[in-house]
């Protein structure tokens, strides 16, 4: 229940425009955008998809988050965990998750728990339990394998469907 | 296995929205709501030298201030306007019965916002061409004063104060269309008047009001702050053009009358009854039958009949009255007199040598054996 408490603080200031200035920098530099995936075809008549920036999202369209975590310390981070809640509007798209030397897990409760999809199960309102699909995804955890050592570059990804 | 019960999303979710988001959560076949900002922040905790670090999280331009409170921005995308909604036929599927001279016949559509706005609906409604096939009936005639509203009022039929428009409907919500025509007099049993319905997509905001047709915005630069419109409309109409038709179709169901006139001489000054001749002061019995052989009731039947010089009307011969009117072969018979410009004003009566035989309250020649055909008696004797 800590990361969400920390969620639900960070996002009332947020709103509230109180950016907090001049404070001391961590280890690392964190950056998530959003992107849109686009069916062009090239100039051979292929088709490809293509990442666009996401400014025209309707119902039904695919979304891409791209988290990027740089270490701009002289000191290894260790044990680089990376959360990211799924929004209400959102729907996981299956298997999409991505991240290079990373354990992938998902939640199913809001982040109290975590593990890998094929292990979560829901219990329904009758009583069974079924295995989870990806609409039951509420947040997905990337924890490196390795420590990141100064200067290096780590990424996650995920692929959501706009409800 | 970690078990947890499908509500807890939920539950964690009424708690989020509170504090993050500005927008209420719908569950929507039509997707979510345009103008919708979906906001995404990542978080990172990590330890240093087997120290846990205060958590990081993440900025659309990238963030390394520590710490909930670093002012890290979420990462959003505004939800832009899908523009789509379907008009199917709704209520009796196929034509729409009508009768020559009938005003106000209504055809009924059901038009539903299968987009994620709020939206306004031009509708206009015309009558198709000659030989242009509907539900299978080949349009023959054409419908008169077509006209459209939209069940404004919600009381699933047309009324007067009905819009000629659709007025700020919701996502995932229908109306009723209804296509109102006038069915000329001259239009025969089983002529086809097929319709068409058009419906385009206009914005919302102003109640009561027709807002301004929606445009797409394909043309123009999209942008993180404006909602885009995007058209994803299809059907019998052009795909993607805020556009959608439908058809239906009006079929006249009539009364056809057949009206055949006889005679019989009925005795003579000298046979008497047996074997009569039609000679001076005989008398003739004239038989007049009318059969519908259409699908609906005649109301109103009147009959016109004019006597030759030759002949005079004789009164009194059914039941004391003058004429014999007789429904369905005896079920029902009734008499009236030919009393002079009907002074009794049974609706029988002779001027000069015109009968008219138009019974008080009406005659109608049903389509079913209990009315059908009427057979109206009267006789003559020969001058």
């Amino acid at each position: 229940m800590k990361n969400l408490i920390h969620l639900f603080v960070t996002s009332a200031l947020t709103l509230g425009a109180a950016a907090v200035m001049g404070q001391e920098s961590g280890n690392l530099n964190v950056q998530t955008i959003v992107q849109k995936e686009e069916i062009v075809v090239d100039i051979d008549g292929r088709q490809r998809t293509q990442l666009v920036a996401a400014t025209e999202v309707v119902p039904g369209d695919e979304v891409v988050y791209t988290i990027t975590f740089h270490n701009i310390s002289d000191k290894a981070a260790e044990n680089v965990v990376v959360t990211n809640p799924i929004a209400a509007e959102l729907t996981y798209i299956d298997r999409s998750a991505f991240g290079p030397g990373a354990r992938i897990e998902f939640s199913v409760d809001g982040g109290r728990s975590y593990a890998v999809a094929e292990q979560l199960a829901v219990l329904e309102d009758d009583g069974e339990t079924r295995p989870a699909r990806p609409e039951d995804f509420t947040h997905i955890r990337w924890s490196l394998a390795t420590d990141l050592v100064a200067g290096a570059q780590g990424v996650a990804r995920f692929h959501a469907r706009l409800n | 296995m970690i078990e947890v019960k499908r509500g807890a999303r939920q539950f964690v979710w009424v708690i989020t929205t509170a504090v993050t988001l500005l927008f209420a959560q719908h569950t929507l076949a039509a997707g979510t709501l345009a103008g919708v900002t979906v906001a995404n922040q990542a978080q990172v905790d990590y330890e240093v030298a087997a120290v846990a670090q205060e958590l990081i999280l993440s900025d659309p331009l990238g963030n390394s201030i520590p710490g909930a409170g670093s002012g890290a921005d979420t990462t959003d995308f505004l939800v832009d306007n899908r523009v789509d909604f379907t008009i199917v036929e709704f209520g009796l599927i196929g034509a729409t019965s009508v009768f020559p001279g009938q005003d106000d016949a209504v055809t009924t559509f059901q038009l539903t916002n299968t987009g994620n706005e709020t939206q306004d609906y031009a509708l206009a409604a015309a009558n198709l061409g000659i030989g242009v096939i509907v539900n299978g009936n080949t349009d023959t005639v054409d419908m008169g004063g077509v006209e459209v509203y939209s069940d404004t009022d919600g009381s699933l039929d047309f009324s007067v104060a009905d819009l000629t428009f659709v007025d700020e409907l919701d996502p995932d919500l229908s109306i009723l269309i209804f296509i109102v025509a006038d069915a000329g007099l001259a239009l025969l049993d089983l002529d086809v008047a097929n319709v068409e319905l058009t419906a385009t997509t206009h914005d919302s905001g102003t109640i009561g009001t027709l807002d301004a047709l929606t445009t797409d915005d394909s043309a123009i630069p999209d942008s993180t702050t404006t909602v885009e419109v995007v058209f994803a409309d299809d059907g019998l109409g052009a795909v993607g053009d805020g556009i959608e038709t439908q058809r239906d179709g009006y079929i006249v169901s009539s009364a056809a009358l057949t009206i055949t006139k006889t005679s019989a001489v009925l005795s003579d000054p000298f046979n008497l009854a047996v074997n009569p001749k039609a000679i001076p002061g005989a008398v003739v019995e004239y038989t007049i039958t009318v059969q519908n052989n259409g699908a609906v009731d005649a109301d109103q039947v009147a009959i016109t009949d004019v006597l030759d010089a030759s002949l005079t009307i004789l009164l009194g011969q059914y039941a004391g009255e003058d004429v014999e009117i007789d429904l369905g072969g005896g079920t029902t018979v009734t008499t009236c007199t030919l009393d002079a410009a009907d002074a009794d004003g049974d609706g029988c009566g002779i001027a000069g040598a015109t009968l008219t035989i138009d019974p008080v309250g009406g005659l109608t020649v049903g389509i079913l054996a209990t009315n059908n055909p009427g057979v109206i008696k009267f006789q003559a004797t020969i001058n």
